[in-house]
């Protein structure tokens, strides 16, 4: 297994990427073959082995709740080696996204009730966030939660465009209540909510339209909803900026293949400097971009004040080189490139929409403008 | 070999020594530098006697940070191409005379410059012109060559010629340890487009060069000035702790106060990138520290040349209409035979400098095809010139 991009790494962190690889070579699917049906249609027998046999959902969670008691580390690794395989799964959503946010809203008795399934892979997650470009502020929430008999919440609002929004079990929804104090809220229980699968860009994830009409949630109780909230979607920024680089690391390696194995004028055309001089450029963007995710998620492991802006490097780096190694990797392709059969649509169009998701580059560059004092 | 807790430890001690038994202020500096090099702290990897202890070279970097805080002298910093090229190349090349006879001057503070550019060979370095004839125990040169730094300071200089015409480039060059006394050797001063001269052309005319200075097998040259010029490359790839075109963006930003929201996005962009880049240099010394090396100094080489450019024309933007004038073409260099510094240098010059940073040191289109080709293995070009002779080759 060729990972000479992480030479560095811990031998435990090394054993569980050949893990979650060799699960995937095994059994995820590849290629074209992610263009058939539903979009985003996750394998859910894979789905549980990863669950069950490596304990992805549960990397991040602490041991005295029944997880592994590692890090963002470890959930990056991950979404990195399904970046690679362009695996549709629920694993953003529910495990970097809905996991998280539960961990760090700290209520015992949504962890108790929710956690487990969660762990098991038996239950998937998703987060309503109002805007995935404008990044995870929820001070837009079109949901408004009104005070149920008793001590429940009935959530009235629509959200579109949520991921994996159609076969999620349990929605985290921020939404304002009366008082105009915007917390979460938990949604099991799928009357008065009506979900519509939405035709996605990219093939491998699946959104959807999510309408509650007065559906049944409880309330989270978190004593700083927005802290938890930003927390927990740095956590899962660093995951998506990871999962980006395993997405164009793919399409890189196979671009490089194919330019020393493509004849054209009597050689190979990675012998002509023009595809020489893209592909190089392309290696030092990824390199950037991989540097600024080690650093990350450096700062999150010891809690460096500077992390929050270092999440925001990582993200606009790995989305912004990403898409842009993917570009020139599929220019590499030529005509095949632009093709519905070949492969490098699939990662490009993967690598597009990740640009947008948990913030589009603007957002984070104002973060950093801002944290610099311009 | 990486550094282990143990041999640090005893460099520490060693440097702690060196300094009580040589304090800085009351040492005249080529006594401090001589006690350096005799205590094994001058390359910490070469030979015993030879300025090292065969040690890890990743200890070097401790040492000269200790001799930094103490404010001794700094070998690395003052005689940077003596120390970081001309030294590793008589180390690997030198016979055990020539590294007695030149290791512990050059650390004292001979400077060595490079000969190697010409008019006619600067990205084919092989294809030099500059000949050596064998003339009994000697060699007789005659050539020109040009882009050298330093060479009215130097003692000695890199020297590549060509001694075998008959052969094809690469196989018929030799290296040379030039005095750069001898008679025959004239040196005129090479104006940039900055105004400044921080290089020279070396008239070469009939120098006598004695056969104990070639360093290396006679025609066996090429692989000596690679050695030399991997060196090189590592000296620009490395410097991530000067300051820069992000600093000096950043200080013209808070002083112009601009309204243009273009100018604070570039600056937001410029900064991400040399936060980039300097991330990437740091965790790749670590990389190397530990063994394993990779691409990082032709890919840190090519960043930073593309972000000083960048960097300096926003700079220029930054200043609006003072970027029509310029300071003085005719001025003198802060520093002889040094780049101008970004802490300290008008942003005007800074800017006309930076041009050259994508040129020396090898272009970024020649990095290019050595990331493409060594790094990621792609086919070279066909090459029409390399095993024709070079008495044949025209042009």
């Amino acid at each position: 297994m060729d990972t000479k991009e992480h030479v560095l790494e811990s031998e435990e962190h090394q054993a569980l990427r050949h893990a979650v690889r060799r699960l995937l070579e095994r059994h995820g699917k590849g290629g074209a073959d992610l263009t058939d049906g539903q979009a985003g249609q996750v394998d859910l027998d894979l789905w549980g082995r990863l669950a069950n046999e490596i304990g992805v959902c549960g990397l991040a969670v602490p041991e005295d709740l029944d997880g592994a008691g590692f890090g963002a580390r470890e959930l990056a690794l991950v979404a990195e080696e399904l970046g690679r395989r362009l695996l549709p799964s629920p694993f953003l959503p529910s495990v970097a996204m809905g996991t998280q946010l539960l961990l760090e809203a700290g209520d015992p008795a949504a962890l108790e009730a929710h956690l487990p399934a969660l762990l098991s892979g038996t239950r998937r997650a998703t987060v309503l966030l109002p805007h995935h470009g404008d990044g995870w502020s929820v001070e837009e929430t079109d949901i408004a939660a009104v005070r149920d008999d008793g001590s429940g919440y009935r959530l009235r609002g629509r959200v579109t465009r949520v991921l994996d929004g159609h076969a999620a079990d349990l929605l985290i929804v921020p939404a304002r209540a009366e008082d105009g104090t915007v917390d979460l809220y938990l949604v099991t229980e799928f009357i008065d909510v009506a979900r519509r699968a939405q035709p996605s860009l990219d093939h491998t994830r699946a959104f959807a339209e999510v309408i509650l009409d007065g559906c049944a949630a409880v309330r989270v109780a978190a004593p700083d909803a927005a802290g938890a909230i930003d927390r927990a979607m740095s956590v899962a920024a660093v995951c998506l900026a990871a999962e980006q680089l395993g997405v164009a690391q793919h399409l890189f390696d196979a671009a490089v293949k194919y330019a020393k194995d493509r004849h054209q004028f009597g050689r190979p055309i990675g012998s002509f400097q023009a595809v020489k001089h893209k592909l190089a450029d392309s290696l030092l963007e990824l390199e950037l971009a991989r540097a600024t995710v080690n650093d990350a998620l450096g700062q999150l492991e010891s809690g460096d004040p500077s992390a929050r802006r270092a999440v925001s490097v990582a993200k606009l780096v790995s989305s912004e080189a990403g898409y842009v190694v993917c570009a020139n990797a599929m220019q590499v392709f030529g005509g095949i490139g632009v093709t519905w059969e070949h492969e490098a649509h699939l990662y490009f169009k993967r690598a597009s929409t990740n640009r947008v998701l948990l913030g589009r580059p603007g957002v984070h560059r104002e973060l950093i403008a801002s944290s610099l004092s311009l | 070999m990486p550094a282990t807790e143990e041999n640090l430890a005893l460099i520490r001690k060693q440097v702690v020594r060196l300094l009580t038994e040589n304090p800085p202020e009351d040492t005249p500096r080529s006594d401090f530098l001589g006690a350096q090099f005799d205590a094994g702290l001058a390359w910490v990897a070469f030979p015993e006697g030879l300025g090292g202890q065969e040690l890890p070279h990743e200890l070097q970097r401790e040492v000269f940070r200790l001799l930094d805080e103490a404010g001794a002298p700094n070998a690395q910093v003052s005689n940077r191409l003596a120390y970081s090229m001309g030294a590793p190349s008589v180390q690997t090349w030198g016979s055990e005379e020539q590294k007695l006879r030149y290791l512990r001057p050059l650390f004292l503070g001979e400077r060595w410059c490079q000969l190697f550019s010409e008019p006619g060979a600067g990205s084919d370095l092989a294809a030099v012109n500059t000949r050596a004839v064998r003339d009994g125990a000697d060699w007789i040169v005659t050539g020109q060559k040009v882009w050298t730094s330093m060479a009215e300071l130097s003692g000695r200089g890199m020297l590549l010629a060509r001694t075998d015409a008959s052969q094809p480039k690469h196989q018929g060059l030799t290296y040379f340890v030039l005095d750069m006394s001898a008679p025959g050797v004239e040196i005129r001063p090479l104006r940039q487009m900055t105004g400044e001269a921080e290089f020279s052309e070396v008239y070469l005319t009939e120098v006598r060069v004695s056969d104990q200075d070639r360093l290396g097998p006679v025609n066996g040259g090429w692989k000596v000035a690679l050695s030399t010029l991997m060196n090189e490359r590592d000296m620009f790839g490395t410097k991530t702790t000067e300051a820069g075109p992000v600093e000096v963006a950043m200080r013209l930003y808070h002083e112009e106060r601009p309204r243009d929201p273009s100018l604070r996005s570039r600056l937001v962009d410029l900064w991400v990138r040399g936060q980039s880049l300097r991330l990437y240099a740091a965790q790749a010394a670590a990389r190397s520290a530990a063994g394993t090396p990779g691409p990082e100094g032709s890919l840190s080489k090519v960043g930073f040349a593309e972000l000083n450019k960048l960097g300096y024309e926003l700079c220029l933007d930054l200043l609006g209409d003072e970027a029509l004038l310029y300071g003085d073409y005719d001025a003198e260099p802060a520093v002889l035979g040094s780049p101008p510094r970004a802490d300290t240098a008008d942003p005007r010059l800074l800017f006309l400098r930076s041009r050259a940073n994508s040129i020396e040191g090898g272009t970024t289109e020649i990095m290019r095809n050595i990331i493409g080709e060594r790094v990621l293995g792609l086919a070279p070009e066909p090459r029409i010139d390399k095993n024709v002779p070079f008495a044949e080759l025209r042009g």
